[in-house]
């Protein structure tokens, strides 16, 4: 998929675990496991605004688009 | 929402239990015809159009016209037939019925657009079409005092009400399938 995660990049610029970031968003572990791994299908704006608010960082930072390279 | 389901599987219940008694009514009559012959002999038997096939029904003045015969004059194999006949459109009823209280329990419990409810949907779909050909085709071999000739009479008339639940069922058995794939969408996204 040529949508990449980079939450786990975010949570160890912010020194911050998975565990304390489902705590404050709100959001279980397994989901933001999910998420972080690109398995979800999307997410609302309600979740990355709250992602965003408590990593203090934009969107882009947290989702990057990465063109296909052809071989 | 929970008032109209609690209803709809009350009703459920009620056609489900009227089906069995249906069935105990039925089999006591047969029985009882087979026993004691002259207990039938006010009794005619008819071919019903779309949707049938027979009717039973007590009539002391009524004249073989080919479409209502006395049930007398019908052989015990005959009369068997009916019997295996009639007991299953019963017994499809009966699964039909079964099916529809799985879905609607279902439904109570949230799990509307669940895998199992597609599938009732589909077996309720094609008991509808077993149910449609065996209205549709009617046999009735029945002796003619009068005339004292055996008759055969084959009768063809297209279930129309059965036909239709069926489509019904697998257009909802779609519709359930739709819905599946929306919700699985819904829940994967966080």
């Amino acid at each position: 998929m040529s949508i990449i995660v980079n939450l786990d990049v975010m949570l160890a610029r912010r020194k911050m675990k998975l565990k304390e970031l489902s705590e404050v968003v709100g959001i279980s572990e397994t989901n933001l496991s999910l998420l972080k791994t690109g398995k979800v299908k999307g997410i609302r704006w309600s979740t990355l605004e709250a992602i965003c608010e408590t990593l203090d960082c934009q969107p882009g930072d947290i989702i990057e688009y990465q063109k296909n390279e052809e071989l | 929402m929970s008032k109209n389901i609690t209803l709809a599987l009350g009703f459920a219940q009620i056609f489900k239990w009227i089906v069995i008694a249906l069935f105990i009514l039925m089999a006591a009559f047969m029985f009882t015809s087979l026993l004691a012959p002259d207990f039938i002999s006010d009794y005619m038997l008819e071919i019903v159009k779309g949707g049938g096939p027979y009717n039973i029904f007590k009539c002391e003045d009524c004249l073989d016209t080919g479409m209502t015969v006395h049930l007398n004059s019908l052989s015990t194999g005959m009369l068997l037939w009916i019997f295996l006949m009639m007991s299953l459109r019963i017994g499809l009823l009966y699964l039909i019925s079964l099916e529809t209280i799985q879905v609607l329990k279902n439904v109570r419990n949230l799990n509307t657009f669940y895998e199992g409810n597609i599938g009732s949907f589909r077996k309720m779909a094609v008991l509808g079409l077993i149910m449609a050909v065996l209205g549709s085709f009617s046999f009735l071999s029945y002796f003619n005092a009068d005339q004292n000739q055996v008759f055969e009479r084959l009768n063809f008339s297209p279930s129309l009400g059965a036909i239709g639940f069926s489509l019904a069922c697998f257009v909802l058995a779609e519709v359930f399938k739709e819905g599946k794939v929306l919700q699985e969408d819904k829940e994967s996204i966080l």
